[in-house]
């Protein structure tokens, strides 16, 4: 290994005190963690709730009584047969109680669920629908004297397909991929009754509110339930019509057996036993109670409590116990991994072996973000963090080295700032935030690792082939608009199977640009040409891939903030292709038409907020005028009202110290989220923000000194790997420009300099899908053009 | 570079935070130096009237355009086969559907300011209509009452309104606690509300009890009328237009194992006291519909109630609910 001169001499000859350093650096989070844990409020939470009733009697039992998140004070009640078995219903006049039978027979469902069986009647207000058929994708009902026919997508009135309810382009996607016999399993939708119109998936019912009752399919049929707009003091619904066992279905009951799961609120339970009395275990989302005094006594529930869970559940069901030990297994093997990489730094090492604990890392990793909620608190960090070390122990480049160890500081500063969201609430739902990010992060280090290795296997020296970069920037690209469509098609604003592919596609749109601009700077023609030489058709791909995100942003996410996002995205990519142009009179006068195109944006933001009913968008309008005239806006501007006065309860130096309780600053919206700037304000002070802000700004400007020294240590040239350098250049300026653009408008979100946007802070915010997808690829590709760069210098 | 770079961001920082400490009213919102009859809420609510997305009803309440209008007024157009028989004397297809229309209506179902707002006109809803009823039995009977409007169970309290209890001055006997219905939901028109008792023991042919009923138009099953007395407020007999109340005199049926009692909700327009209760910040005055803070209302912003504790359940889920840690008792029994 041949090293260079200058920066990587002087690190390697003081390689032992910045080792030192790196240590000390990456023990910050840890230490902040131990205090954090030190500090934690000293919670009580129910583990296991006996509820005893003679037979016939019942029970109302609500948010104080099951100590269960976001219920109704009477939220359930619990029935005891004449024989030793139970019945739940719900009371709740809008909320649901979700069921999953322990037999196996059912998904989880709502206990006000009915499912439909052929030869059954149910009646919505006055109109009474009898179920002539069902199986899975088909449903036959009768009722109003006509026949209805649903196969999960869309509604047959007397055997006429009815017309989409939105003739939009959306609609359009899924009837043509309908018609092409794509499988639209995902697609399916609830049958919704009620409104005025009868329409593919709505049937309309005279003096029934739209969405009080839905049809949803199942895997084995259809089912009614109550919709959005279903109400226990609204539109009567009887289920059973007809017969002796007709009941409302506001008052149907399930019979609870062993091993079957309920979630009351946010808070999931589990049926132990059923006699002599009712057990339930609390599964994860509890209330809490501070153990300083000891909790009410709730008649007819005796709550058995116990201490928050740091490392092993000794609670009856705890979770998977094969996770633990392999967690055990796992955290030291990664440590001597990393003391192995440190001592030395050998390239001999088995790589194979790192694949296989790299995958294992990674398993163990996703698999605690999917139970995340049942997990023991600090698991996912245990292994989080000794990720973070072995990669700062891994690599070689001083560049590299600075830049993972200011990931390390803000990526433990964020985790840092979600374990206390978690464990300063009284509701231990929270803590799931923190989990999951670290659970995430320790995939995503332990998936790197795992990709290194693979690529020194396959192709242990050199650089990326330009076909291989092609083909694969062309994968990627119809990779990323696949998912936008899944999206569009099955998903929803929130994203799709549990993931947001918006995030993966402005890096997909970032890469393309950026190979564009480097093919441009590849061809002879700088200046305007239509020569045949200037690749335009090239560029066709990121053009299509921008014009999709716009498309996707304003027509189906109806958000303008990721159009600004791109907006400062394209601002400074056009800003990295002017300043490194060959051409002087293009440089400059580029530089200065973008200079004047800033300073007009710049005030056309200060139009908008002197007159924001110019703004020509229709859609989140409400934002705008409250930005610029809160005090006229209580409800729309709510969010920030009560982040400004969480912030300014923190103060300079922020509550944490004094107060292990979060506090007022909870009942911020989304502050696990889009408003975690406040949450850490708030808590930290804004001395902690000003350095946070200090090391967010190092962040990006490492970036960008990388992307230069990609620029100048390959060059722009026609030749391959020098070209690469271009590449490397504006993806990295492109995914900086992102990157800074996010905590712009993450900052002025918090601070009400900018108008609210939905987007989170990187590296702080709880966004599983921004930090996998979007900020930890730029981080290693950064990493991994330095390393490279380290590895085979030109 | 990047020191500046790093420099200017924590000093851009710092002066915003400083704003914030040193003067949140600055950058937002506290108490609005303007006439709060700019506030987004009064201005959407009185847009929405105006633009008959929200029509007042003559029994008092106000009722609200649907959710699917807009669909329904492409239908019209296009589908009008395909619209759903209207029901209730509104019909939102009648009036006028502009582009304003539009805009007004994605307010008013789509915005966190149009939400606000149509939960005040339900809570104010909820309170313009009034039923109530109380029994006594020399026999000693005791019974469960439960209540349906149109199908929809009510919800029924014990405790009656100081106004209300006021109005309706105490009747002195072994009489039964008021069963008063706590709040109407959203059912079009103006049907009977059906009260039913479900006695604890089956009663004998014949056997006596008394009723007040608060409502027009009594009708009983499961039980003969021996006598009917209209009341007016305060409790004096007076003729029946005028009455608000009733005293039934009635005698078990043979065979009943319920008595079902209905009667037609009264405006709530007729008891000032009871409509002028802070429960929402709509007000009527004159026959027109004002938002607490409108002009000529200068000053008296509303605000709302601090939420109490509630005493209230739902009285048709054939089960009593048993209080939960501040009440003494056990678990209850089935009725």
């Amino acid at each position: 290994m041949s090293g260079h001169p200058g920066v990587g001499d002087g690190f390697r000859k003081s390689g032992l005190a910045v080792r030192w350093w790196l240590l000390a650096l990456w023990s910050l989070p840890v230490l902040g963690v131990v205090w954090t844990v030190s500090q934690a409020p000293a919670w009580l939470e129910p583990r296991l709730l006996t509820v005893e009733l003679a037979p016939g009697q019942s029970l109302v039992l609500g948010r104080d009584t099951l100590w269960a998140s976001q219920a109704d004070r009477e939220h359930i009640v619990l029935r005891r047969d004449a024989g030793t078995g139970w019945r739940l219903a719900n009371l709740s006049s809008a909320k649901q109680v979700w069921w999953r039978s322990g037999s196996g027979r059912y998904d989880t469902r709502p206990v006000r669920s009915w499912p439909l069986a052929a030869g059954a009647a149910f009646a919505v207000g006055t109109e009474t629908f009898a179920v002539l058929g069902t199986e899975p994708g088909r449903l036959i009902l009768q009722g109003g004297g006509l026949r209805w026919d649903y196969d999960g997508l869309d509604l047959r009135r007397g055997g006429r397909l009815l017309p989409p309810c939105h003739l939009d382009w959306r609609t359009r996607w899924r009837a043509r991929l309908e018609k092409l016999g794509l499988p639209l399993v995902l697609a399916r939708r609830p049958l919704r009754l009620g409104g005025g119109v009868y329409c593919a998936d709505r049937l309309g019912l005279a003096g029934v509110p739209l969405d009080s009752v839905v049809i949803e399919p199942t895997p084995t049929g259809f089912a009614l339930g109550s919709g959005a707009a279903g109400r226990r003091d609204g539109t009567p619904v009887t289920v059973a019509a007809g017969t002796p066992e007709a009941e409302s279905l506001w008052e149907r009951s399930i019979s609870l057996g062993v091993g079957d799961r309920l979630t009351v609120g946010r808070t999931q339970y589990a049926v132990l036993q059923t006699a002599p009395a009712l057990e339930l275990a609390v599964v994860a989302g509890a209330r809490r109670w501070l153990a300083d005094s000891p909790p009410p006594v709730t008649s007819g529930v005796r709550v058995e409590w116990g201490r928050l869970t740091w490392l092993w559940s000794s609670g009856p069901v705890a979770p998977a116990g094969w996770l633990g030990l392999l967690l055990a297994a796992l955290a030291p093997g990664s440590l001597w991994w990393a003391a192995r990489e440190w001592g030395r730094r050998s390239r001999a090492g088995n790589r194979r072996l790192r694949i296989a604990l790299g995958l294992a890392l990674a398993g163990a990793c996703l698999e605690m973000h999917w139970n995340v909620a049942t997990v023991p608190l600090l698991w996912p960090y245990l292994l989080a963090w000794p990720v973070l070390l072995v990669w700062l122990g891994a690599v070689r480049s001083p560049w590299s080295v600075g830049l993972l160890a200011v990931v390390t500081l803000l990526l433990g500063g964020g985790l840092l700032a979600l374990l206390q969201l978690g464990i300063g609430s009284g509701e231990a739902g929270w803590q799931r935030y923190g989990g999951s990010g670290a659970a995430l992060a320790g995939a995503f280090g332990g998936l790197a690792w795992v990709g290194q290795s693979g690529w020194q296997l396959v192709r242990p020296a050199g650089w990326p082939g330009e076909r291989r970069l092609w083909w694969g920037l062309r994968l990627l690209g119809a990779g990323s608009l696949a998912l936008l469509a899944a999206q569009v098609v099955a998903g929803d604003e929130g994203g799709w199977a549990g993931f947001q592919p918006f995030e993966s596609t402005k890096l997909v749109l970032a890469a393309a640009a950026a190979h564009a601009l480097a093919l441009r700077g590849q061809s002879p023609l700088h200046g305007w040409s239509y020569d045949a030489a200037a690749p335009w058709l090239r560029y066709l791909g990121p053009f299509i891939l921008l014009v999709v995100a716009c498309g996707f942003a304003l027509l189906f996410l109806h958000d303008f903030s990721p159009l600004v996002l791109l907006l400062c995205w394209g601002v400074a990519l056009a800003w990295a292709y002017l300043r490194a142009h060959p051409l002087p009179w293009w440089r400059w006068s580029g530089l200065l038409l973008l200079g004047a195109l800033i300073l007009l944006l710049a005030v056309g933001l200060r139009g908008l907020h002197d007159r924001p009913d110019a703004l020509p968008l229709d859609f989140q309008a409400d934002r705008i005028r409250a930005w610029a005239a809160p005090e006229f806006y209580p409800h729309a501007g709510y969010q920030l009202r009560r982040a400004l006065e969480a912030i300014r309860a923190g103060g300079w130096r922020g509550t944490v110290w004094r107060e292990a309780i979060n506090g007022r600053v909870m009942a911020v919206p989304v502050v696990e989220s889009d408003f975690a700037p406040t949450f850490f304000l708030s808590r930290y002070g804004g001395l902690a923000g000003l350095v946070l802000v200090g090391i967010q700004a190092v962040f990006i400007g490492l970036l960008l000194m990388i992307a230069n020294r990609a620029l100048r240590r390959l060059g722009t040239g026609r030749s391959w790997p020098a070209a690469l350098g271009g590449f490397f250049y504006f993806t990295l300026y492109g995914g900086a420009a992102l990157l800074a653009a996010h905590f712009l408008m993450s900052w002025g979100t918090n601070l009400g300099f900018l108008p609210v946007m939905g987007q989170p802070m990187p590296l702080l915010s709880a966004a599983g899908s921004h930090l996998v997808l979007f900020v930890l690829p730029i981080v290693a590709l950064a990493v991994a053009i330095e390393e490279r760069s380290h590895d085979d210098p030109l | 570079m990047m020191v500046v770079f790093a420099a200017a961001s924590i000093g851009l920082l710092q002066w915003r935070l400083a704003a914030i400490y040193a003067r949140p009213t600055a950058v937002a919102l506290a108490a609005p130096a303007s006439p709060p009859s700019r506030q987004e809420d009064a201005k959407l609510f009185a847009r929405a009237l105006a633009a008959g997305l929200l029509r007042p009803e003559t029994d008092g309440r106000i009722m609200v355009a649907p959710a699917d209008l807009p669909l329904r007024q492409t239908y019209a157009r296009e589908h009008p086969e395909l619209l759903a028989p209207h029901s209730g004397a509104v019909d939102w297809l009648a009036g006028a559907w502009n582009e304003d229309s539009q805009r007004l209506h994605r307010m008013l179902h789509f915005s966190a300011t149009g939400r606000y707002v149509r939960q005040q006109v339900e809570d104010f809803n909820a309170h313009q209509l009034l039923a109530a009823i109380r029994w006594r039995s020399d026999s000693g009977l005791t019974g469960r009452w439960r209540a349906n409007w149109g199908g929809a169970a009510l919800a029924l309290a014990v405790t009656l309104p100081p106004s209300i209890d006021r109005f309706l001055a105490e009747t002195p006997g072994n009489w039964q606690p008021w069963q008063w219905v706590t709040r109407w939901p959203a059912v079009e028109g103006r049907p009977p509300v059906r009260f039913r008792l479900t006695p604890a023991r089956p009663v004998q042919t014949g056997e006596p009890l008394e009723l007040l009923l608060v409502g027009a138009a009594p009708a009983v099953e499961g039980a003969t009328v021996v006598a009917s007395e209209p009341l007016c407020a305060g409790g004096s007999s007076c003729a029946e237009p005028e009455a608000v109340a009733h005293r039934l005199t009635l005698e078990w049926r043979a065979g009943a194992s319920e008595l079902t009692v209905s009667g037609l909700p009264l405006p709530a327009m007729a008891f000032p006291e009871f409509s002028a209760q802070e429960v929402s910040p709509i007000r009527r005055e004159g026959g027109r519909l004002l938002w607490r803070g409108e002009p000529g209302e200068a000053g008296v912003l509303w605000r709302p109630r601090p939420v109490g504790p509630l005493s209230v359940w739902p009285a048709d889920s054939a089960v009593e609910a048993v209080p939960p840690a501040d009440r003494s008792g056990s678990a209850g029994e089935r009725a």
